[in-house]
C-alpha cells in the first residue's frame, strides 16, 4: 500500500481503519533521544503509546565513534561518512507516545503497484543506517 | 530479523497520519492486534522508562564508556582489576547472570565486542593491529591473557552446565547476551598466551619488584589450572590424575588471598552502561559485589568439592554411591555449586556410562544382589548365554532384562534427583514416588513369574509355631526392592521438608509421627527380606557355596542390618520429638497462628498430598492422624517420658552406627562426610535429651495445670540448629522470670 498517497484520517471510522491497517506492520520508530525502534506493532491508544513485538533497539553512532571513524576515513574529508547502526535486541516494547518523533511503515516494494519501486535506495534497512556529518 | 539488504522494502513516514488517526481514539481505548492480550503487554519494557530502558541516557549522557583501556596499568592496579574480576566470577557462578558481573567489565566488553575472529583482535585495544606497532605494554599483556583464561572458563562451564541438568535462573544463568565466549578459539592456544605471560612477568620482575611479580604469576596460574581442570574432567578416568590441578588451585588460591592487600582498585573499569548494549529485555541491573572475603571462602569451597567430587569415580558398591556418596556429598551446607552439581552429573550419567566405566546393569545388579539377591541365580551372568528359548535359563535371563528395562530409569532418576538443588530434590522425589509406586506393581508381576521359573518353595513369615492355616508367601524379591526404595524416598521427601522449613512449628510432630510410620514400615519390610534371604542362604549352604557367593550373603547381611538399624534410630527419634511437640503443643509452648480460612482436616489433605495417591503403604486418615498426634489419651508427664525412653534407644542405636567400619556402613570414598551426620544426629538427640529434662521439671516444679509462660520457659522452634543434623528439628527452650 502506498501509504503517501491515503489522506490524513479525521474521522474516527477513517482513523480506527488505518491504524488497523498497520497492525502486525514492521514500524521503525524514532524516539527523541534518537534512538530507532523496529518492531511489530501490535497495539495503540489515544496518546499514541505503541506496544511493538520482537523489538530492535537501533542506536546512530556516538560522537565519538563519528569522530574516530571520521579520522580514518578518506570519505570524511567531504563531510559524509557511513557507519552502521549499533543494534541489540530487546522483544516486546512500549514506546510512550509523548517521546516519539517519528513512525515510519514498512512495505515490500514488490507489493507496491505503482512505480515506488524505483525510488532510490537511501532508505535504511534494519541494520544499516548512513549517517550524515558535516 | 527480516529482510537484510535495502532491497524490496520501502518505508513511508506515517508519523502525521498515525498522530491524527491515534488523536481520534477516546480516553482507553484501544486499537491492537486480536491475538494479542493486554496480559502479555505487562512484560513489556517500557521505552526511556530509566528505571526499564537499559538504553535510556540521562541528558548530556553518552553511551560511550568514558574509560580509556589503552592507559598504562601499574602492576598493582592489574592485581586490583583481576581481584576485581574474581569477585564477579563467583558471583556469576552463584547464580547471577554474566550481564551483572564479568559483563560489566571494560576490558573484557572491549575483547568480546566486536567478535574477535583471530586470537590477536581479542584484544581490548585493537588500534594495535592496524599500526604494526604491536603494544609493548607488558601489563596491558598480562590483563589481556588473564582474560582469555578467564573468558574460556566461562565458555567451558557454561556450555558443560546447559549440557546438564539444572534450572536455568533458579541454579544458574547460562545466557551470554548474544557475546560469543571465545567458543572457536582453542584453549590450547590461550594456555599458550598465558605461558608466554607468565614469562613475561618473570622477565619482568626486577622492574616490579618480586613481590608484585610474584602476585601476577599465582593469579595467571590459577587460570592454567582451572582450564587443565576443565579439561580433564571429561575423562572421568582416575581420581588422582584428575585432582592434580583442583589442588594445584587450592594451594595457589591461598597466595592469591594473601597477596590481595597489593592490589589496588580500579572500579573505573566497571560498568552497568555495557548492559546498555547487551541483547536483553531486563532492566538495568547493579553489578553484584561480593566482599574479598566470601569471594575467597567459597572459592576455596568450590576447590575443595572439585577434588571431593572426584571420589565419586572410585566405584565400590551402589549403596555407597548413591545413599552415601551422592547424598552426603549435596547435604553439605552450603550446597556445591551448580558447576561441581554438574560434574557430579557427569561423572554419574554422561553417555549412559555410569563414572565412566560401568554399565547401567552393572550398578543395577550390584544393588539388586545387595538388597534381595545376594548369590542368586537370577543375576547370574551366565543366563545371558543361554540362547535356546526353552531352557528355564533363558527365560530368567529374559525377565530380568524385561524388569531391568523397567526399573533402570526410575533408579538413575533417583541420583539425578539428588544432583539438583534441596528445593528440587524434594519436588523431584514427590512425582518419583508415583513411578516406584508402578515400579512395584510391575516387579511384583515378574516376581510371580520368575517364582515359577526358579521353582521357589513359598514359607510362613511370620515365622509362627503353629503353621496352620496361613498362607505360606513368596520372597518377591523385585517388588521387596521397588517397595524398599519407595519407602526411602517417602522417608527422604518427609525429612527434606524438615530440613527445607517447610512444616509450621504445630505441624512438626504430626510429621515427626509420619516419618516414624514410614521408618517402620521399612524396618518391617527389611526384616521380612532378611528372613527370605536368611532362608535361601541356609538352603544354598546345603549344596556347595562358594567363597563369592559366601561374601555376597555377608555384604547383604551387612546392608540389611545397616538400614534396619538406621530404620529404628529414625523411628525413635521421630517418636521421641512427637512426644515432646505434642507435650509442647498441650502446655501452650508451641501454640499455633490462628487459621480462619481453613480447618486442620483440609491441611492434613494438602500437606499430604504427593503421598495420597500411594497405595502401599497406604496415607493415614485423618481421623488417625489427629488421634496418634494429640496423644490425648496419655498425661503430659507420660508423653515426656516416652520422649525419654525414645531418645535413649537413639541414642544407643546411633551408638552402634558410629562403630561400623566404612564398608559395614556403605560409606566408601565419603566415610567422614557419613560420620559427621551420624554425629549431627548425636548432637540432636542429646540435646533433645535436655530439652525433654527441663521441661519435665518445670512442669513438677509449677503444677500440671500451668500453660505457656507460667511454665517459665520460652520455646523457640525453627529449623535444626547448626551443628545438629537438619532432619532433627529440635525446638530451643530459654528458662524465664515468671511475672
Amino acid at each position: 500500500m502506498n501509504y503517501d498517497a491515503l489522506p490524513t484520517p479525521t474521522s474516527k471510522p477513517e482513523a480506527t481503519d488505518f491504524l488497523q491497517t498497520l497492525l502486525n506492520k514492521n514500524l521503525r520508530v524514532g524516539t527523541t533521544d534518537g534512538r530507532m525502534f523496529w518492531g511489530s506493532f501490535k497495539c495503540t491508544d489515544s496518546d499514541c503509546n505503541l506496544v511493538l513485538q520482537h523489538t530492535y533497539e537501533y542506536r546512530p553512532p556516538s560522537l565519538a565513534q563519528l569522530q574516530e571513524a571520521a579520522a580514518q576515513d578518506d570519505e570524511a574529508q567531504k563531510g559524509k561518512v557511513v557507519m552502521d547502526m549499533t543494534s541489540r535486541y530487546l522483544g516486546l516494547v512500549v514506546v510512550p507516545g509523548k517521546y516519539i518523533t517519528k513512525i515510519e511503515v514498512e512495505e515490500f516494494a514488490s507489493q507496491l503497484k505503482d512505480t515506488l519501486s524505483e525510488r532510490k535506495q537511501h532508505q535504511p534497512t534494519q541494520s544499516k543506517m548512513n549517517v550524515e556529518i558535516s | 530479523m527480516g529482510g537484510n539488504n535495502n532491497d524490496g522494502i520501502v518505508a513511508f513516514d506515517v508519523t502525521k497520519k498515525f498522530r491524527a488517526a491515534a488523536g481520534t481514539l477516546e480516553l482507553g481505548e484501544l486499537v491492537k492486534d486480536g491475538f494479542f492480550s493486554l496480559f502479555e503487554s505487562v512484560g513489556a519494557l517500557e521505552i526511556m522508562d530509566p528505571k526499564m530502558d537499559s538504553g535510556c541516557l540521562a541528558p548530556g549522557e553518552s553511551l560511550d564508556e568514558d574509560y580509556d583501556v589503552g592507559r598504562g596499568l601499574s602492576p598493582e592496579e592489574v592485581i586490583g582489576i583481576i581481584d576485581q574480576l574474581l569477585c564477579l566470577e563467583m558471583a556469576w557462578y552463584q547464580g547471577y547472570p554474566l550481564s551483572q558481573t564479568l559483563l560489566t567489565n571494560v576490558y573484557i566488553d572491549r575483547m568480546l565486542e566486536p567478535e574477535p575472529m583471530t586470537l590477536e583482535e581479542a584484544d581490548f585495544i585493537r588500534d594495535n593491529l592496524k599500526g604494526d606497532q604491536r603494544n609493548d605494554d607488558p601489563m596491558h599483556a598480562v590483563l589481556r591473557s588473564y582474560c582469555l583464561g578467564l573468558i574460556k572458563c566461562c565458555w567451558y562451564i557454561n556450555d558443560r552446565i546447559k549440557y546438564e541438568h539444572y534450572y536455568e535462573e533458579e541454579d544458574f544463568v547460562t545466557n551470554t547476551y548474544h557475546r560469543s565466549l571465545l567458543d572457536n578459539f582453542d584453549v590450547d592456544e590461550i594456555n599458550n598466551e598465558i605461558m608466554a605471560a607468565r614469562k613475561l612477568v618473570h622477565s619482568i620482575r626486577h622492574r616490579i619488584t618480586d613481590e608484585l611479580a610474584q602476585a601476577l604469576g599465582f593469579r595467571l596460574e590459577l587460570r592454567t589450572a582451572f582450564l587443565r581442570a576443565i579439561e580433564l574432567s571429561v575423562m572421568r578416568s582416575n581420581p588422582e590424575s584428575l585432582s592434580l590441578p583442583w589442588t594445584q588451585m587450592k594451594a595457589v588460591w591461598e597466595a592469591i588471598y594473601n597477596s590481595r592487600h597489593l592490589g589496588q582498585s580500579v572500579p573505573e573499569a566497571f560498568s552497568t552502561k555495557i548492559q546498555r548494549r547487551l541483547a536483553s529485555t531486563m532492566p538495568p541491573r547493579p553489578i553484584v559485589k561480593l566482599s574479598t572475603e566470601e569471594t575467597y571462602k567459597h572459592f576455596k569451597k568450590l576447590f575443595v568439592d572439585g577434588i571431593n567430587v572426584l571420589n565419586v569415580l572410585n566405584y565400590h558398591d551402589s549403596q555407597s554411591l548413591l545413599q552415601n556418596f551422592v547424598m552426603t556429598f549435596q547435604s553439605q551446607k552450603p550446597q556445591p555449586l551448580v558447576y561441581i552439581r554438574t560434574l557430579l552429573q557427569s561423572f554419574l550419567f554422561k553417555d549412559m556410562i555410569i563414572l565412566g566405566k560401568l554399565s547401567i546393569r552393572h550398578v543395577l545388579d550390584d544393588d539388586l544382589s545387595l538388597v534381595v539377591l545376594p548369590a542368586s541365580k537370577l543375576l547370574d551372568p551366565a543366563n545371558d548365554l543361554v540362547e535356546a528359548p526353552h531352557h528355564p535359563r533363558y527365560a530368567l535371563a529374559h525377565q530380568m532384562e524385561l524388569f531391568r528395562q523397567r526399573a533402570a530409569q526410575s533408579y538413575l532418576d533417583i541420583f539425578r534427583a539428588f544432583c539438583q538443588n534441596r528445593c528440587r530434590i524434594r519436588r523431584t522425589l514427590c512425582h518419583s514416588i508415583q513411578d516406584w509406586e508402578t515400579v512395584q506393581v510391575d516387579a511384583e508381576e515378574i516376581d510371580q513369574l520368575l517364582q515359577i521359573q526358579i521353582d521357589e518353595r513359598p514359607l510362613v513369615y511370620p515365622p509362627t509355631e503353629d503353621t496352620e492355616g496361613i498362607e505360606p508367601t513368596f520372597s518377591l524379591p523385585l517388588s521387596s526392592w521397588a517397595y524398599l526404595y519407595k519407602l526411602r524416598l517417602m522417608e527422604w521427601i518427609v525429612q527434606l521438608g524438615f530440613e527445607l522449613e517447610i512444616y509450621a512449628p504445630d505441624e512438626l510432630g504430626g510429621m515427626y509421627w509420619y516419618l516414624s510410620e514410614l521408618a517402620r514400615s521399612r524396618a518391617r519390610l527389611v526384616d521380612r527380606i532378611s528372613f527370605f534371604t536368611k532362608h535361601r542362604a541356609a538352603s544354598q549352604q546345603e549344596n556347595e557355596n562358594t567363597s563369592a557367593q559366601e561374601a555376597a550373603f555377608t555384604r547383604s547381611r551387612h546392608y540389611l542390618y545397616q538400614t534396619s538399624l538406621d530404620a529404628a534410630i529414625t523411628w525413635e527419634m521421630a517418636d521421641a520429638l512427637l512426644n515432646l511437640y505434642a507435650a509442647l503443643g498441650r502446655l501452650g509452648l508451641v501454640v499455633a497462628p490462628p487459621r480462619p480460612y481453613s480447618t486442620d482436616e483440609m491441611r492434613y489433605d494438602v500437606r499430604m498430598k504427593p503421598f495420597g495417591a500411594i497405595g502401599l503403604p497406604e496415607l493415614p486418615s485423618w481421623e488417625e492422624y489427629r488421634a496418634a498426634t494429640d496423644r490425648r489419651q496419655k498425661e503430659t508427664g507420660r508423653l515426656l517420658e516416652d520422649a525419654r525412653l525414645s531418645l535413649e534407644q537413639a541414642q544407643r542405636g546411633l551408638e552402634v552406627m558410629g562403630r561400623l567400619t566404612e564398608k559395614e556402613s556403605f560409606s566408601v570414598g565419603c566415610f567422614e562426610r557419613w560420620l559427621g551426620g551420624v554425629k549431627g544426629q548425636m548432637r540432636a538427640v542429646e540435646r533433645a535429651g535436655v530439652v525433654v529434662e527441663v521441661v519435665k521439671r518445670k512442669l513438677q516444679e509449677k503444677g500440671e495445670d500451668k500453660k505457656g509462660k507460667e511454665l517459665g520457659l520460652r520455646v523457640e522452634v525453627g529449623k535444626a540448629v547448626e551443628g545438629e543434623h537438619e532432619w532433627w528439628v529440635v525446638p530451643m527452650v530459654e528458662e524465664i522470670e515468671v511475672a
